[in-house]
């Protein structure tokens, strides 16, 4: 056949073969996948059937714009599927992701799997090699981060690993310091930021100097690093004794949040260590419990604000940031809002860093008379060594990592609040790098003459005006979240998951888990139909103190768990209802 | 007259010889506060030494928290578990969970006292129970309490003693030449080898004493070495490959290369310590995706200390790795 070509016609046949050729190799090739991309998650608000970052989206709202379920129909959410880690140790206190119906779920005891997020068919599974150590903290890990075709988690031997998303293999794999050194590790998410991992740290009880890591997201390089202890001569180490630079604590225990317009990288930094013993660390102590904003690229510091100098209490700022844009009276602003572990929201300009204003989010405050001009607390109760003192709310928090939720159609704010106070009493303990440094002792009572109690709330973000009040069973440990349909959902410590309604607080449904929530609840769709999920099984390190404050739950505290939950509407109802996603 | 006065003088002599007896039987007690210590304690004293330890080691909110009531660990209070048991558990620490090993950070006699505490928070053996409760004890208030409750079926032994402390790095001076000026510092050779400031420190690859990095050999036998070997170990590290951490490269099907400390591998998958970076990372590539493999003769370890370092710091990084065996004391 080829003889039957004419001469002069067979170079211009052999380059279109040639170009046929590679056409048909490379559709061939298997399909890179790259998925989500830096731009689809910076802007996945556009995808609202997805939960594609930690927070919901890069401003920490923790807000699904779907609105198939909503306040009229959710009384009909039943249970559609559940997923068993397999793994008791740690319970179930994540965030699941889901990118284009997988869910990516990790478990405790750094166990992730990949999921059907329509069917609860497994995918895949992954069991990170935990050496057989101590691991400092918890066994559990509050999520992971998928980008680029992978999926990235720290460990609780303080590894930064990358799987590929498709197969759950291993791709990389880094340490950030051995564990045993520092006594600190991962219990968060990683926040991926354009081609980097931003990893922060536990650490503010044990004797090391904080830290927030960034690896390349390709090869796991080690890009930058900042240590949130200031080395000597750099500005803010006269905030502390010297001799505390390697044992000041300041984590940076949970995800931060960035702004693309600003390219601003927000992160929470939690107490200094010797938690309530301060004479080992007179000063400020910066950058500890303060909101840090670096730039991405390089780790340096563009400017920060201190909200508890000098903590005796043990009240991080590790929370989320939540980026707000508020708007009255024509007047828009760029907040950063942000809960402080010691009951106080502070509000401030996320461009500039400079106080915009605070706000108590519990009732009882016994800490600080109030904040000057600045912000700065003022009239900060004095918590001598060696003596007991009453303080409220406790070293657990006026709330803990039970994140907020934003609605930004209707502008409000909801944020948990407990009512819980302690007896502190400090101690001078041995300083050694890597060890325990809690400064003394803590004994968390009711407040005076009043049981302990717990609640949540709607706010104005920038006031801190109280919409609305739904009193919880005890301490809610599980996260908020906020849904297109007006409603927020949530879990209590009984095994209750709930909805109410976005705007009264009244609750509209609940469902009987039989496993004490303490993690946090997200939305997404596949098909047309809106699933909410939600994480149940304890994990908590604080699950010890329910029936501590409130006795009359003592032989009811449902058992340990670690499973995840997926409720919808019956298909009947999905079916009919507007959809609002693919 | 004289037999009276003679009579007196014996009288003095026994005195003073009865005197100087009371005394010497006085100074073989040594009341200095380290043999006061080594005596045993009164309970009381027992306990409120151990409470101290307590609070610096147990009594987190995340861990057993004030008086033992449980918090992300379980409730050491109304229990009832036996001296040996605890020793054990605060000895050994629990593999896999947040409970660590204490023998490093505590000395036996804490760890006695400690234990002593927490017998004081349950009510003894024999007396009535202060819960009359007929109802079966429930997993109520430790939600956690199934990571115990393993451990109770048997694992921990009741008679084995606690492990003896590990001996104290000594100071020591790696001066062949007594009269030679710089000497090596065991503290500062430390800091070096372990700040976690610094990429390239020994810390990242190596292990020494149980921490460090499991990327090169663990140094902790080096002391065994004597002193030039050691030096030359660090500054020229071509010198001595260890076998088990020869480099590798990898090829990849996509013609990508790295090398460095093979990790381990598999049927599948086989995984390498890339060294061109520190940290290093490790890498896993699945052997479908391998082209090929190839066994260098070098060392991944740099090879510059010898710039990088000062003389005195080289010397105080033998100096540490000297202390870390108990056979520098059989040495020295």
């Amino acid at each position: 056949m080829w003889r039957r070509i004419a001469a002069e016609d067979r170079p211009r046949l052999q380059l279109h073969i040639l170009l046929a050729s590679i056409l048909i190799a490379a559709l061939a090739l298997p399909v890179v996948a790259q998925e989500p991309s830096w731009a689809r998650l910076i802007n996945s608000d556009r995808e609202p059937q997805n939960w594609m970052s930690y927070g919901g989206n890069y401003a920490a709202h923790r807000f699904s714009a779907l609105d198939q379920i909503n306040r009229d129909n959710v009384k009909q959410l039943m249970p559609v599927w559940m997923f068993h880690t397999g793994e008791l140790r740690g319970g179930l206190n994540s965030t699941p992701i889901v990118v284009d119906g997988v869910m990516y779920l990790m478990g405790p005891m750094n166990r992730v799997f990949a999921i059907n997020a329509e069917t609860g068919e497994k995918l895949w599974s992954y069991i990170y090699k935990l050496p057989r150590i101590s691991i400092p903290y918890q066994p559990g890990s509050r999520g992971l981060a998928v980008a680029h075709g992978r999926v990235y988690f720290g460990t609780l031997d303080n590894h930064v690993v990358a799987l590929d998303a498709g197969t759950g293999r291993e791709i990389w794999d880094v340490e950030v310091e051995d564990v045993r050194q520092c006594g600190c590790n991962i219990t968060s998410a990683p926040l991926v930021v354009k081609d980097k991992v931003i990893v922060g740290g536990t650490g503010g009880e044990h004797a090391h100097r904080g830290y927030l890591n960034a690896y390349d997201a390709k090869t796991g390089k080690h890009v930058w690093r900042f240590y949130t202890i200031p080395a000597p001569g750099e500005p803010g180490s006269e905030t502390w004794d010297p001799r505390m630079l390697k044992y000041g604590g300041a984590p940076t225990w949970l995800v931060g949040s960035y702004d693309p317009e600003l390219n601003l990288l927000y992160w929470g930094v939690g107490n200094p260590s010797s938690d309530f013993y301060d004479e080992f660390r007179p000063g400020d102590n910066l950058y500890s419990n303060s909101i840090i904003a670096l730039d991405p690229d390089t780790g340096k510091l563009k400017w920060h604000y201190q909200e508890v100098p000098h903590d005796m209490y043990d009240f991080d700022s590790a929370y989320e940031c939540a980026l707000i844009d508020y708007e009255k009276d024509g007047r828009k602003q760029k907040l950063l809002v942000h809960a402080n572990k010691g009951g106080m929201t502070w509000v401030i300009d996320r461009a500039t860093g400079k106080y915009v204003n605070a706000w108590p989010h519990v009732d009882i405050l016994t800490w600080l008379k109030g904040v000057d001009k600045n912000g700065r607390p003022v009239g900060m109760q004095p918590v001598p060594p060696g003596k007991e003192t009453f303080v409220c709310p406790s070293a657990a928090g006026g709330r803990n990592y039970d994140h907020s939720a934003y609605n930004p159609r209707i502008g409000w704010w909801y944020n948990i609040g407990w009512e819980v106070c302690n007896v502190i009493r400090p101690e001078k303990l041995e300083v050694k790098e890597g060890q325990p440094l809690f400064g003394g002792s803590m004994d968390m009572k009711p407040p005076k003459e009043k049981p302990a109690y717990g609640h949540i709330n709607a706010f104005d973000p920038l006031t801190g005006e109280r919409k609305w009040r739904y009193n919880t069973t005890g301490m809610n440990l599980a996260s908020l979240l906020a849904t297109g349909g007006d409603l927020i959902f949530s879990g209590d410590v009984m095994g209750n998951a709930f909805a109410l309604d976005a705007r009264t607080g009244q609750k509209l449904w609940s469902f009987k888990t039989g496993a004490g929530m303490s993690g946090s609840p997200i939305s997404y769709s596949v098909n047309g139909r809106q699933y909410i999920a939600f994480p149940t099984g304890m994990g908590s390190l604080l699950a010890g103190l329910v029936p501590l404050l409130w006795p009359e739950t003592a032989n009811k505290i449902p058992e340990a768990a670690s499973t995840l939950v997926v409720f919808a509407l019956p298909e009947t109802t999905s079916k009919g209802a507007a959809a609002n996603g693919k | 007259m004289e037999s009276r006065s003679r009579r007196v003088k014996v009288a003095y002599r026994a005195i003073i010889f009865l005197l100087l007896a009371f005394v010497f039987c006085l100074s073989s007690f040594d009341l200095s506060p380290s043999s006061r210590a080594a005596q045993p304690q009164s309970d009381q004293n027992q306990i409120e030494a151990g409470r101290r330890v307590y609070l610096g080691s147990c009594g987190m909110t995340y861990c057993h928290a004030a008086g033992g009531i449980g918090g992300g660990g379980p409730k050491l209070r109304d229990r009832d578990f036996t001296p040996e048991y605890l020793t054990h558990l605060i000895t050994e620490g629990v593999p896999g969970t947040s409970m660590p090993s204490f023998k490093e950070s505590l000395s036996k006699q804490q760890i006695t006292q400690c234990v002593a505490f927490i017998l004081s928070l349950s009510p003894r053996k024999g007396a009535a129970k202060p819960n009359s409760d007929p109802q079966p004890q429930s997993n109520a208030s430790q939600p956690q309490a199934q990571t115990i409750d393993t451990h109770l079926s048997g694992a921990a032994p009741k008679t084995e003693t606690a492990p003896s402390p590990t001996p104290e790095p000594v100071k020591s001076n790696v001066a062949i030449n007594d009269t030679f000026d710089i000497r090596g510092d065991v503290e500062a050779g430390r800091s070096l080898f372990f700040d976690s400031a610094e990429t390239r420190n020994c810390r990242v690859c190596h292990t020494s004493q149980n921490r460090g990095g499991h990327i090169g050999p663990d140094l902790t036998e080096m002391a065994r070495r004597p002193p030039r070997e050691i030096l030359l170990a660090i500054v020229a590290p071509q010198a001595a490959i260890d076998e088990k951490y020869a480099t590798i490269t990898i090829t990849t099907r996509a013609g990508e290369k790295f090398t460095g400390v093979k990790r381990d591998e598999n049927e599948t998958m086989i995984r390498l310590f890339d060294t061109s970076t520190l940290p290093p990372v490790s890498r896993a590539f699945l052997k479908s995706e391998v082209a090929k493999t190839e066994r260098l003769n070098t060392s991944a370890m740099p090879a510059d200390y010898a710039s990088k370092y000062s003389f005195k710091q080289l010397l105080d990084l033998v100096s540490f790795l000297k202390s870390s065996s108990v056979s520098f004391k059989e040495l020295f």
